[in-house]
């Protein structure tokens, strides 16, 4: 039987609307799946008699009365004066879980004994376990016992630090040393102040002990003169001659080698030289040594500071210095006055430092025995 | 032919050496030492109890004997030995010195000395000195005679005899020092002008302490002294007579602040600063006629001023560069010379009698030092440094600085000091109370 067009048009829009509806039905959740709503918790559970449950809990231990009551603990230290024993955490795994109380959601936190949050025990409904004595660690890997934590009166109010690691593994037991404790600081006695001698070798004077430290790298003291310059010889009595020509000079020079009479001292092995070894320089430092030390500059005057005399002293063999033969030969930058001073405070310096004799060769008695002693103060004026 | 000679110059010289050395080295001179570094310490000395020739003048040469020892061992250049020491003893003024027994305690210098008493109250002293190393008298022997209450002089006589023997340079025990004496609370400070002993001994007040007085200087005679009353509410120089205790004033200079006087060396002119308009100089005026001369003309502050011993200059302070500075001039005028180069502030310049140095007081870093330096700046050097040190006055040998040092606080005060130039022996000097701008003056005739 022929369908006609339009009966032919409906049939394909049917199919084609059925078949749309079953792939909607089929495929249109990938789509346009909806928020589902969450799944419901199922928890697998054994079906056991009466009879089973009463000899299972016949067999576990009983928990103390008041552990179900922990959580709504107002505070820990009014419900719990006694800390229960650890046995009791109801984390544990081998404990069984008593089926009248539901287990405290909070009761891990006291196995954080590093949380701060432990310290505010009063708001917490956790167990009254001192979280510093039971590390989090210790109680979870260890399957012993766990000793009961100490009585005490009330919770620590901070957690005590953390027990030192075990010791780490090794073939040969090294027992644990210690760094020597530190030794107590000795309270400082009061002292007594004390005064230096009254005599010293260099001034220090008060503005120098207490002056500051300049800011500047300015000099606070103004550069030292020069020295005195020495004093101009006596005048002579004739302007000595113009200086010879270089062929007269020349000619002075030969005349004066050749002759042998350079100066006024004998030749060579004719007159009184010493015949033995001269004196080493810490044979000389040692006389002068020994003369520098009685050399007392305290009260001279400021002139006689500036002068330098020389002292010709005639010596015995035994050392000691002939006082009489003791003479001022010559002075340098001061006046005839302030050299009497400086000559006196040398003979004295070398009388007395001569009670016993000078330390010098008694073999070198030649060289020693005429002694020409310099002394020279300019190196003290400014101590 | 020029090489030829050169050779031939040089072969002269070589021949004259080798000729010369050998005998030289051969020379049986002395051997020579140089010493250069010796001892500062005090020089020890005794001083056994003088004799008393007369029975009433055993108290009087025990007392002149002490006097004579503090003013030795006062100076820091002198050391007593105490008599427990001694070995030998003093029976007679003109016995002989056994020097070993000296020697061995190490006494360097022995004064030996006698007094006694006369029938008309006189007292007569009379000393010798030994160098006792050089088994000698050091000097001759000396004795000086005068009333029985100048036994304290007598005594300072005594020691600057031996100070000058020993040391060279002349001594200043026999000399006063003018200060002002101050009293009362810091702020309601009361001052009067007294004179004393250098050593603290025989005060005698001049003013009393209804005014003001300040900065007291002697004249070089020393009889006279020179100070700023604030009597008239003003600052005024005034000149007073120590024999008399008379004052009067200097000039009449109405309206106008005068301060800081300083005789001249001859005591015929005085120097000073005069305030006028707000504008401070100095001046100079002739004692006979009252002519009054200006030295300075600047628009700054220049006062302090202070003659060399010749009276040639005067040293003063001004703060013309911008900060307070010490300054030279001629003492008729003229162009000053500023001498203090270093850090801080430098005031009340001081001429020493010796004319070598000028004291100073400096003040840098919050703290006040006495100091002294070069006439033309060089060499400064600070001997003291304190809370407040300042107005440094000379000893008549040049050798002593005399200074007032105050303590901080409201209980702090005033007290006299005294400074080796060396800066070594800073000591107090004892005055009855505070005490304050010493002057001294030259040696008692």
């Amino acid at each position: 039987m022929p369908v006609d067009r339009s009966q032919r048009i409906g049939v394909i829009v049917s199919g084609a609307a059925h078949l749309g509806a079953i792939l909607w039905l089929i495929l249109g959740g990938i789509f346009f799946s909806h928020d589902l709503p969450p799944l419901m918790a199922t928890t697998e559970v054994s079906l056991i008699s009466s009879a089973e449950f009463a000899a299972m809990q016949a067999r576990a231990p009983k928990a103390p009365a008041d552990t179900p009551e922990q959580p709504t603990l107002p505070a820990v230290a009014e419900a719990a004066p006694v800390a229960p024993s650890a046995e009791t955490v109801p984390s544990i795994p081998t404990q069984p879980e008593p089926d009248a109380t539901p287990e405290p959601d909070a009761a891990p936190e006291p196995l954080e004994p590093a949380s701060p949050a432990a310290e505010v025990s009063d708001a917490s409904p956790s167990p009254p376990i001192a979280p510093v004595e039971v590390p989090s660690d210790v109680v979870l890997d260890t399957v012993r016992p766990k000793p009961a934590p100490r009585e005490a009166p009330r919770v620590a109010p901070v957690p005590s630090e953390a027990p030192a690691p075990d010791a780490a593994p090794s073939e040969t037991v090294v027992r644990e040393t210690t760094p020597e404790p530190a030794p107590e600081p000795v309270p400082e006695t009061p002292v007594e102040a004390t005064a230096p001698p009254e005599a010293t070798t260099e001034i220090v004077t008060e503005a120098t002990e207490t002056q500051d430290k300049p800011a500047s790298s300015a000099p606070l003291v103004s550069a030292r003169p020069k020295t005195r310059p020495k004093k101009p010889d006596p005048a002579p009595a004739s302007k000595p001659a113009a200086e010879p020509v270089a062929e007269d000079a020349v000619a002075a020079a030969l005349a004066e080698a050749m002759s042998g009479e350079a100066s006024e001292a004998p030749a060579p092995g004719t007159g009184t030289a010493a015949s033995g070894p001269p004196m080493t320089s810490g044979e000389k430092d040692a006389l002068r040594i020994a003369v520098q030390s009685c050399w007392t500059l305290g009260a001279v005057s400021t002139d006689a500071m500036n002068t330098i005399v020389t002292v010709r002293v005639d010596m015995t063999p035994d050392g000691m210095p002939d006082v009489a033969s003791i003479r001022m030969t010559g002075y340098d930058g001061g006046t005839q006055d302030s050299a009497q001073i400086m000559f006196r405070a040398a003979k004295s310096a070398i009388v007395r430092c001569a009670r016993h004799g000078y330390p010098l060769p008694k073999e070198k008695y030649e060289i020693w025995k005429d002694l020409e002693l310099v002394f020279d103060p300019n190196g003290m004026r400014r101590r | 032919m020029r090489i030829a000679n050169q050779v031939t110059v040089l072969a002269a010289l070589a021949m004259a050496i080798f000729a010369v050395v050998p005998n030289a080295a051969a020379q049986g001179g002395p051997l020579r030492i140089v010493i250069d570094q010796g001892v500062i310490e005090p020089l020890p000395f005794a001083a056994p109890v003088f004799i008393a020739e007369t029975p009433e003048a055993a108290d009087m040469a025990a007392a002149v004997t002490g006097v004579v020892a503090a003013d030795l061992s006062g100076t820091g250049l002198f050391r007593e030995i105490a008599p427990d020491a001694f070995i030998s003893r003093i029976t007679s003024f003109d016995a002989p010195v056994a020097y070993p027994d000296w020697k061995a305690i190490n006494a360097q210098a022995l004064v030996t000395g006698a007094v006694s008493v006369g029938s008309d109250g006189r007292i007569n002293v009379k000393f010798r000195l030994f160098d006792v190393f050089s088994d000698a008298q050091l000097g001759e022997g000396l004795q000086f005679g005068g009333a029985a209450q100048d036994w304290r002089r007598i005594a300072h006589k005594v020691a600057d005899q031996v100070y000058s023997r020993i040391t060279g340079e002349s001594g200043y025990f026999d000399s006063r020092v003018v200060y002002v004496s101050e009293s009362g609370p810091k702020n309601a400070r009361l001052k009067r002008l007294a004179v004393m002993d250098y050593d603290g001994a025989n005060v005698q007040y001049l003013t009393d302490s209804s005014t003001i007085v300040l900065a007291p200087r002697f004249s070089p005679s020393g009889d006279r002294v020179l100070f700023t009353s604030f009597e008239t509410g003003f600052p005024r120089i005034k000149l007073l007579d120590i024999a008399t205790v008379t004052s009067r004033p200097l000039a009449e200079l109405s309206g106008n602040m005068t301060f800081a006087p300083r005789f001249s060396p001859d005591g015929g002119t005085v120097v000073f600063s005069l305030e006028q308009g707000g504008n401070t100089d100095i001046y100079a005026m002739q004692l006979g006629t009252g002519q009054t001369r200006q030295l300075t003309n600047a628009p700054s502050i220049e006062t302090a001023p202070c003659y060399s011993p010749d009276g040639s200059q005067i040293v003063f302070e001004s703060d013309r560069s911008g900060s307070q500075q010490l300054y030279v001039m001629p003492a008729e005028g003229g162009e000053p010379t500023r001498i203090s180069f270093g850090e801080g502030r430098y005031g009340t310049p001081v001429w020493s009698p010796r004319g070598d140095l000028v004291a100073f007081t400096k003040q840098h870093a919050g703290r006040f030092h006495i100091g002294v330096m070069r006439t033309d700046g060089s060499e400064e050097r600070l001997l003291t440094a304190s809370f407040l040190d300042e107005g440094p006055t000379w000893a008549p040998n040049g050798r002593v600085i005399m200074f007032t040092r105050e303590s901080a606080g409201a209980t702090g005060g005033a007290q006299l000091y005294s400074v080796d130039i060396s800066g070594r022996n800073l000591r107090a000097v004892p005055t009855e109370g505070a005490a304050s701008d010493p002057d001294w003056s030259p040696l008692q005739p």
